[in-house]
């Protein structure tokens, strides 16, 4: 099984982290961003709109990163968690002011369940878990990040990384032989 | 069925792919995890299409973003941030402003003593006397620039602050010392001739001089003069314009109870110099008789001279007048007064910062207060827009 990704293989290599251009980035890591958004909030569609605020942000704010802080992964992983972070709080306000105006009215479904292209018994597990351990099963499984990398994104130790990611593996393999059961 | 359970340490290093599996637990998690990254594919090509038109305009927007500077860096990026970086500073320009405004200027500026008069160190002539110091209405009283004749007005009110006039009802013994400071040579010369113009002005009169000039450029010339205690105010006056008065000083004496008991004395005295004679002139041989009238008629005369001798001091002042080209020398050492006016330059330093430090420190406490307030908010925000599912 391969389980780093070619591109995170690149970023490694790259050593002292010499600055790469922007374009460069975009290219390398806008399979990752969007993969990202994706799991968090569960809808192709709201990804994609949030992947495109992200790299919108990351270029605004390109010029406050630094290689030597971390690599250029880890940065637009944090950009496109704030930018995910604004659009739940944003949500949340929208919902609350919707609630007060009309208790009665179905809610806008952005973490509706995806639609069963594949493995619906995984995205329906997955579904159940919540938005940080969605997040943290993302990081450390699909876009293969290490621990101290998912550390440094999140801002939590190592330990704790690798503590809730076998809490969290541990919850979607059982929510998983639920649904097969 | 009973799982075999997977540390997390296990886990870690099976997701990193450093050890394989040997359970089917473990294959199992694995299995999830090769699922979980198939899961999703890659960007869709409408979004590819929507980041490669923001490449393009940033590459075409990169010349002016390279030619920004830092500043202009943060100040393009939005309201917020804008705010983050203009609040400390705009809080900071506003403590000072209040800090120019309020705190008044030279009032911690610390100041040296007053040069008193330590020159002249003749005791008064009774020690009981009391003595009063002239220094503080004389200290450095500027001259007056050559050729200008009569002193500056602040010189008279000075002296009239701390008035030096003999009772005239009473007899006194006026003494005054007096340090001026002249600029060279020819003007101690010129000083020591307009003094004594002065006093001689007053009726008054030279009563010694001592002149001397060790070298070129320095010299001293100690005058005493006497003066009629009603003009020693005027003779004051005309001495703290012939330079820069560093010392003054004067004693008063009251010869009152003094000149009263010599006078008993000498009525006493003579009381008895007329009884001896009469003995005498009833008993003219008597040699021994002879012998006491010539002591006792010594005696009065010794008391009748001393009696004069008192009284003639209360007709004149005596007024110490030293012309001087050295100038006022501090108490202290040169070490020590260099040290002396470092730590007062510090302790003022000091105690401007304290001010500003007082005006400045509550509102960054404010502005940390509250920063600390909204950061705990958005961890707080985070967390439970997370925890949902």
């Amino acid at each position: 099984v391969s389980v780093v990704s070619p591109l995170r293989r690149e970023d490694r290599r790259a050593g002292a982290h010499p600055r790469p251009s922007f374009a460069a980035v975009v290219a390398a890591h806008q399979d990752a961003v969007y993969r990202y958004l994706v799991h968090l909030v569960r809808n192709h569609h709201l990804a994609e709109d949030l992947a495109s605020a992200t790299f919108e942000r990351a270029l605004r704010d390109w010029h406050r990163y630094d290689p030597r802080k971390g690599t250029p992964a880890v940065w637009l992983v944090q950009v496109a968690r704030l930018t995910a972070l604004d659009h739940f709080r944003s949500e949340d306000r929208r919902r609350g002011r919707e609630a007060r105006y009309a208790a009665s009215e179905p809610r806008e479904v952005s973490d509706a369940p995806l639609p069963s292209e594949s493995s619906p018994a995984l995205r329906e597990a997955l579904g159940r878990l919540s938005r940080a351990e969605r997040e943290l099963i993302t990081l450390r499984v699909v876009l293969e990040m290490d621990t101290r990398e998912v550390a440094q994104t999140l801002g939590i130790t190592p330990s704790a990384v690798t503590t809730q990611l076998h809490r969290a593996m541990t919850k979607l393999r059982r929510e998983v032989t639920r649904d097969d059961a | 069925m009973m799982r075999e359970a997977v540390s997390p340490e296990r886990l870690a290093a099976l997701v990193d792919g450093r050890e394989a599996p040997r359970s089917a637990e473990e294959r199992a998690l694995l299995a999830l995890a090769v699922d979980l990254r198939g899961l999703e594919g890659p960007a869709p090509e409408s979004l590819r299409a929507r980041l490669d038109a923001l490449v393009a305009e940033s590459e075409s927007e990169a010349p002016a973003r390279q030619g920004r500077g830092r500043l202009a860096s943060i100040w393009a990026d939005g309201t917020r941030r804008r705010t983050i970086f203009a609040a400390p500073i705009g809080a900071l320009a506003a403590a000072a402003l209040a800090a120019a405004l309020l705190i008044p200027s030279g009032g911690t500026t610390p100041t040296g003593p007053a040069e008193g008069f330590k020159a002249t160190r003749e005791p008064a002539a009774d020690a009981q006397t009391p003595q009063r110091s002239l220094a503080p209405a004389f200290s450095a009283t500027p001259a007056p620039p050559q050729g200008s004749a009569a002193p500056t007005p602040s010189t008279p009110s000075a002296v009239m602050a701390a008035p030096v006039t003999a009772d005239q009802a009473r007899p006194q013994d006026v003494r005054t010392w007096t340090r001026v400071h002249v600029e060279d040579v020819q003007a101690l010369s010129r000083a020591s001739a307009r003094a004594m113009t002065t006093v001689h002005g007053l009726g008054g009169f030279l009563a010694s001089t001592h002149y001397s000039v060790p070298d070129a450029g320095q010299g001293e010339n100690a005058l005493v003069f006497k003066v009629p205690p009603a003009r020693v105010e005027a003779a004051l006056r005309g001495f703290s314009s012939l330079g820069t008065v560093i010392g003054q000083r004067a004693a008063t004496v009251d010869l009152g109870r003094r000149l009263n008991a010599g006078a008993r004395t000498l009525r006493r005295q003579l009381e008895r110099v007329r009884q001896l004679r009469a003995e005498l002139a009833r008993t003219p041989s008597d040699a021994g008789l002879a012998a006491r009238l010539a002591a006792a008629e010594a005696a009065y005369l010794a008391t009748s001279d001393r009696q004069n001798a008192v009284r003639d001091r209360t007709q004149m002042a005596t007024m110490n007048l030293t012309l001087t080209t050295v100038g006022p020398k501090s108490e202290r050492g040169q070490f020590v007064g260099a040290l002396y006016r470092a730590g007062g330059r510090l302790a003022g330093g000091a105690a401007w910062v304290m001010q500003a430090l007082i005006l400045v420190l509550p509102p960054l406490l404010i502005i940390g207060a509250a920063l600390a307030a909204w950061h705990a908010r958005r961890r707080r925000t985070r967390r439970r827009l997370l925890e949902a599912s």
